[in-house]
């Protein structure tokens, strides 16, 4: 009886064994190797934060569970590089096809004081109806950034109405659980993106 | 009679499109284009590559265009993963030199807009150099990616 009982327990314990093995070879991260960037070793979780979209609805922690996201941080007063890189992105979802849906792309204005929401997603869709437009109080950016590990900075211009921003260029990866996975890194390669964010729905979370 | 058919053609022709100014000398303004942007874009991007075929170099000091409230000259760099773009003070044309004014790099920036440009679309954007100012058209084509 103690012996079958013992018998019992070693099995259960073998199962639970090879279930976390199993789950560690599904879920490492580093099994999936990209091109266009780094992913950390483990994905960080990220602190709340409470954003607006476009659509007039706040964009918080939740919007980015559940499917992956490609974060682009940059502002609509940057006529080269930034829609240079959103016309680049949307050259990426098309390449993405059907996986195209499991991926969320973002672009986060730092320039809340010329971005208005609206105004924000009337330009991000011009390049996809589907890209996502979110910005919000410098509070909360910040949070988001010392979070995500991206930073900005307003520069004076020419006219007080022309500053510049700075901001990182990388593209930001969020997995389906709200953590930080990784980053893309200029110079962007379109297939690479494409074979990189295919990887990383198909094979890996 | 003394006046051949052609040069007077040429007077009336410039008589006909009369800038107050004269050329800058030696300045050249070639593949001058805008990368289309959307609707609502308040700034769009000037690319272009500027020559000098004169002896003499030449300083543009202001840049501007009727369809623009404004011009400046910037610089784009990407350094230590930031994005940096920065006004410039004009821009220097050595005697027989060039500058381009290209993606990643230098660029016009032309400021609120006052209507919106589809590709196809054209804009006179001038150049000066201290008194001189030479008009180059602008093209709007779409940006490739
Ligand atoms: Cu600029």
């Amino acid at each position: 009886m103690s012996n079958r009982l013992l018998s019992w327990g070693l099995l259960a314990g073998f199962a639970v064994l090879i279930g976390i093995v199993a789950g560690l070879v599904v879920l490492r991260p580093a099994s999936v190797q990209i091109q266009s960037g780094t992913l950390l070793q483990q994905a960080r979780p990220i602190a709340d934060f409470s954003l607006n979209g476009s659509d007039g609805k706040p964009f918080t922690k939740a919007d980015l569970a559940g499917h992956w996201s490609v974060i682009y941080v940059g502002y609509t007063h940057c006529p080269d590089v930034c829609p240079t890189t959103l016309a680049q992105l949307k050259a990426v979802e098309k390449g993405l096809g059907e996986d195209a849906g499991k991926i969320r792309f973002i672009f986060l204005s730092i320039d809340p004081e010329r971005d208005t929401p609206e105004a924000l997603g009337q330009y991000t869709h011009y390049f996809s109806p589907d890209f996502l437009a979110v910005t919000g109080p410098n509070a909360q950016l910040d949070v988001l950034g010392a979070n995500l590990g991206f930073v900005y900075a307003k520069v004076p211009g020419a006219t007080p109405q022309s500053y510049l921003m700075d901001h990182s260029s990388a593209l930001i990866l969020i997995n389906p659980r709200a953590g930080l996975a990784g980053y893309l890194t200029p110079p962007f390669k379109t297939d690479a993106l494409v074979s990189d964010l295919k990887q990383l729905v198909e094979k890996s979370w | 009679m003394s006046v051949p058919l052609s040069a007077l053609a040429l007077l009336l022709a410039g008589a006909a499109a009369a800038p107050a100014f004269a050329d800058c000398k030696g300045l050249k303004v070639d593949n001058a284009w805008i990368p289309e942007a959307p609707p609502v874009a308040s700034v769009l991007a000037g690319f272009a590559s500027l020559v000098n075929d004169g002896d003499q170099p030449l300083h543009i000091d202001a840049v501007d265009g009727a369809d623009f409230g404004s011009v400046e000259l910037h610089q784009m760099s990407m350094e230590g993963g930031m994005m940096q773009m920065r006004p410039l003070q004009g821009l220097d044309l050595p005697a027989h030199g060039n500058v381009a004014l290209a993606e990643g790099g230098k660029h016009l920036m032309l400021m609120n807009p006052k209507h919106p440009f589809k590709a196809g679309d054209a804009s006179v954007v001038l150049f000066h150099c201290g008194k001189q100012a030479t008009a180059a058209r602008f093209t709007v084509k779409a940006a490739q990616p």
